[in-house]
């Protein structure tokens, strides 16, 4: 394959005269067991190998992908690549500008024990159906849900600047769901998923932190419940919670093609434009966020990104200002950056890459605090443990988000389990009411595998990770 | 391509090569064009075209799907075999039924052949009228132009083999003046028939209007969803809460409300493959046909989305959602302006997600054009709110109803009509 690439990219400057071009080859397994009660919903297994052809003439893009991977065909797709970049000459205002970016050669080999395929599907299935029938010993327990999840990706990069660079790696999740049901209504709680780079071991291993009996009280404490807080509280949110507010209240805000509109007609813009670079307090003092792509089993830590440039390192938010944003080659130079932060990737060979989220920390509280001193510091509060609904405007504002387990704090000590929680804040707001952050100690990330963004709607990886936080006086309950 | 007729030489595969008991392979040809805009220039311009086939297959009731892009006869033999070998190490499949008959259904494509080869060109010429008319407007336009061809096969060990063709293409743009954005978009399965300059005429009207903005408190108001919003609306509370299953287990927002007045007698809503309002595959991924399914009639919950599991079991009709329509009047959008005295016309919800199931709360932004009325008269664009509510307990609210208009919902067409929703839930302000 890299010998047909080379003649396609050669061919690419000498016929078709291309400013630059890149060809992706990539193959994506996915394995889903997805099971409802005893009922073995879904069993998939995909295979999916393309190549997708990146030109840039003109100050314009063409981008044609196929499956059908003859030498032949594909030089068809490269020239159809470039009619469709020539298409768009003098469409439009402006150019696309790329930064500049050396030349690369590596490859890079994600980690895992216990490769997922080789298990057998049987043996995944019973991981589910033995928490079924756990879970159904409760006999308020109605229903219950699991899902697993294993994407084994291989990549060929190859691009006009010289660079071959390949990557594979393999993600693995799994969840389980149970719902409460009885005269009071139905309230869930769940093995929340926690992707990451890893391989079957992960999946283990995570849903061994767990006692489904328990997991099943809890959603019943739920049921029960009659406690539906409103109101301004002081909250205590773990990382299980956070990593989704910090995806969508941080995360999306900072990547600069929103900042630029370019994702103005479906996932939005952002509040935090280019002017309030270095200056706008997005945080308390206490609030440092750093992106990493360059941490092993991080989901978006892939060696390089889909522009060729190599995974790095950088801070988006310090003592509470905001400092940098996530970019691609396309659109670093629009902050004055002669080099991006590498965050350009296509979730399939189908699609051109567009500026994902970066693997994104909050960093932990440089003050020694656990989470009991925390929690013996709050008068009147809420503790806020796992992820439930979540909702953002276009500019990244108002949020509202749920949480899936939620406790009373009463003058330092845990309380009642309540039901129905939502908290709502201004990200803003949010983020300078956060007033301590517990140590290092405490720190734990959770992923995220399905962001989307994009048109067509395109999905990206990442984790984020974070100690227990409070923040104060947040609106409870609207 | 022929796509159908490499649809018919796998099916013709699988009748050779399949041991299994029992078989559903569905095959998917399709052809992608997008172009992309943003900032007032090009930022994306795509193709791409793939086929793929999904095998399910049970040996004793145990079942596994297995997915290839590689159609050769070795690949379709590869497919079955590994689909075989899975599925024998699987597990029973309780639900399982035996897959489909031959039910001699009539299948009409919806085909506009010009979709099936639009060139770049044409493609930019639509993009390029947008950003101009943006420039002349001392605007800026993002968006995309799209289209689609998408063959659909299903095909069963008990004969029953269908196919389908869809064409569909799409026009969106949100132009932002002043840091005031609002979209436009239209979308239709012929070119001939996508009208996108007016769109783009009334994307920049709005826009203008939107200059003039006031911000009002949160509550609860009279508002007008445009026929957009109403489809988003209905969608994710079909998708949240429309189950039988649920139902008659007890965990749907739905529950004991069949056959109970949950909304005005005019309102009748329903999904209807064969309406030429919102035409569209006639069948469902494992072949059962669809025709009309009432939802609500007169007012009335007559029926929940039910599978074939379900309603085998509990003698129900099986039948799933295909597109959503709802029966209009026609009064015109100004016309249903002037019966609101305050309150506000919403042309775009987003980020729409459940709060409560038990009864089907949401919660969303309001995004893009927000204007606020006064006396039955448009008086200015308004600030941003949260909303949460629900579009269960809303169908009891429906003032009244508009034109229906066209619109697709990611792969399901609607025809839905704007309403009025007498005091619909805004929680909270945002700041732009």
């Amino acid at each position: 394959m890299k010998k047909i690439i080379q003649d396609l990219l050669d061919r690419s400057r000498t016929k078709y005269h291309v400013s630059f071009c890149d060809i992706r080859y990539k193959s994506l397994n996915e394995e889903t067991i997805q099971t409802t009660d005893n009922v073995l919903k879904n069993y998939l297994l995909t295979d999916s190998v393309g190549v997708g052809i990146r030109v840039l003439k003109n100050g314009r893009w063409g981008f044609c992908a196929t499956d059908k991977l003859d030498p032949i065909n594909l030089d068809k797709v490269l020239k159809r690549a470039v009619e469709i970049s020539e298409s768009g000459k003098n469409i439009g205002t402006k150019d696309i500008l790329l930064t500049k970016e050396k030349l690369h050669i590596g490859q890079y080999q994600g980690p895992y024990k216990i490769d997922p395929f080789t298990i057998s599907p049987e043996e995944k299935m019973n991981l589910l159906f033995e928490l079924d029938k756990k879970a159904k010993s409760n006999n308020l327990i109605k229903k219950t849900d699991g899902l697993l999840l294993f994407w084994k990706h291989r990549q060929l990069l190859m691009n006009t600047e010289g660079s071959v660079l390949e990557n594979e790696y393999i993600i693995s999740s799994g969840s389980f769901d149970v719902q409460a049901v009885g005269e009071q209504g139905f309230q869930n709680r769940r093995i929340q998923e926690r992707p990451k780079m890893a391989g079957y071991e992960w999946v283990l291993h995570h849903f061994n932190q767990y006692e489904i009996l328990q997991v099943c009280d809890e959603a019943v404490m739920k049921l029960k419940s009659t406690i539906t807080p409103k109101g301004k509280k002081d909250l205590i949110i773990l990382p299980s919670n956070l990593f989704l507010t910090m995806h969508e209240s941080v995360g999306h805000p900072t990547e600069l093609d929103r900042v630029l509109g370019w994702e103005a007609d479906f996932a939005g813009t952002s509040f935090a434009t280019t002017e309030k670079l270095g200056k706008f307090q997005y945080g308390s003092p206490v609030v440092n966020f750093r992106a990493d792509n360059t941490i092993v089993g991080g989901l978006s830590s892939k060696g390089w990104d889909d522009d060729g440039v190599p995974s790095q390192k950088w801070d988006i938010i310090k003592d509470g200002k905001l400092v940098n944003y996530g970019t691609t080659r396309e659109v670093a130079h629009y902050i004055g950056k002669n080099r991006s932060y590498g965050c350009n990737f296509a979730s399939t060979w189908q699609l051109q890459p567009i500026n994902r989220i970066p693997n994104l920390f909050l960093l932990p509280g440089k003050e020694k605090l656990s989470l009991k001193e925390l929690i013996a510091d709050t008068k009147d509060g809420l503790i806020v443990d796992g992820r439930d609904s979540f909702s953002i405007d276009q500019k990244r504002y108002n949020f509202q988000f749920g949480g899936n387990l939620v406790r009373e704090i009463k003058n330092g000590k845990i309380g009642e389990v309540v039901r129905n929680f939502t908290y709502r804040s201004l990200s803003p707001d949010f983020w300078n009411s956060c007033d301590k952050i517990c140590d290092h100690r405490f720190f734990e990330f959770w992923g995220v595998l399905n962001c989307g963004k994009g048109q067509p709607s395109q999905r990206h990886t990442m984790i984020h990770g974070s100690a227990p936080a409070r923040f104060k006086n947040i609106n409870v309950g609207d | 391509m022929n796509y159908q007729n490499n649809f018919n030489k796998i099916c013709e595969l699988l009748k050779k090569y399949s041991t299994a008991d029992d078989y559903q392979v569905n095959y998917l040809g399709t052809k992608n064009n997008l172009t992309r805009f943003a900032d007032n220039m090009l930022t994306q311009n795509i193709e791409n075209e793939y086929e793929e086939v999904y095998l399910t297959t049970w040996f004793d009731a145990k079942k596994a799907t297995l997915q290839t892009a590689n159609l050769s006869e070795g690949g379709i033999k590869e497919l079955i075999k590994r689909s075989e070998d899975i599925a024998k190490k699987s597990m029973k499949d309780v639900e399982y039924l035996p897959s489909l008959k031959n039910d001699h259904q009539t299948i009409n494509h919806n085909l506009d052949e010009n979709l099936l080869d639009l060139s770049p060109t044409k493609r930019s010429a639509v993009v390029g009228f947008a950003i101009n008319e943006a420039v002349k407007n001392q605007m800026t336009a993002a968006g995309t132009f799209n289209s689609s061809v998408d063959h659909v096969g299903v095909a069963t060990k008990n004969h029953l083999q269908k196919f389908h063709i869809q064409s569909e293409c799409a026009f969106s743009a949100t132009f932002d003046k002043c840091n005031e954005q609002t979209n436009c978009r239209a979308s239709s399965m012929t070119f001939t028939d996508l009208n996108y300059q007016k769109a783009i005429e009334e994307g920049i009207r709005d826009a203008e209007l939107m200059q003039n903005k006031i911000t009002m408190p949160p509550g609860k108001y009279d508002v007008l969803l445009s026929g957009h919003a109403y489809t988003e609306l209905n969608f994710m509370g079909a998708g949240y809460g429309m189950d039988r299953k649920a139902y008659d287990k007890g965990y749907s927002a739905f529950n004991k409300k069949i056959g109970s007045q949950i909304a005005p007698e005019h309102v009748n809503l329903f999904t209807d493959p064969n309406s030429s309002h919102a035409a569209c595959k006639p069948f469902m991924y494992d072949g059962l046909s669809v025709s009309k399914n009432m939802l609500i009639e007169n007012g009335i919950l007559k029926n929940l989305p039910t599978s074939r599991f379900w309603g085998h079991q509990n003698n129900l009709q099986a039948f799933g959602i295909s597109n959503l329509i709802m029966d209009g009047s026609h009064l015109s959008d100004d016309l249903l302006i002037q019966k609101i005295e305050r309150g506000f016309y919403i042309k775009d919800i987003w980020y729409i997600r459940i709060v409560n199931p038990e009864d089907l709360t949401l919660t969303g932004m309001t995004r893009n054009a927000l204007f606020y009325i006064e006396d039955g008269k448009v008086k200015s664009g308004a600030t941003h709110f949260r909303w949460n509510d629900s579009p269960m307990l809303m169908f009891n609210r429906i003032k009244d109803v508009g034109i229906p208009k066209r619109e697709q919902f990611w792969n399901y067409p609607s025809y839905m009509p704007p309403v009025i929703i007498k005091d619909f839930n805004l929680t909270s302000s945002t700041l732009f």
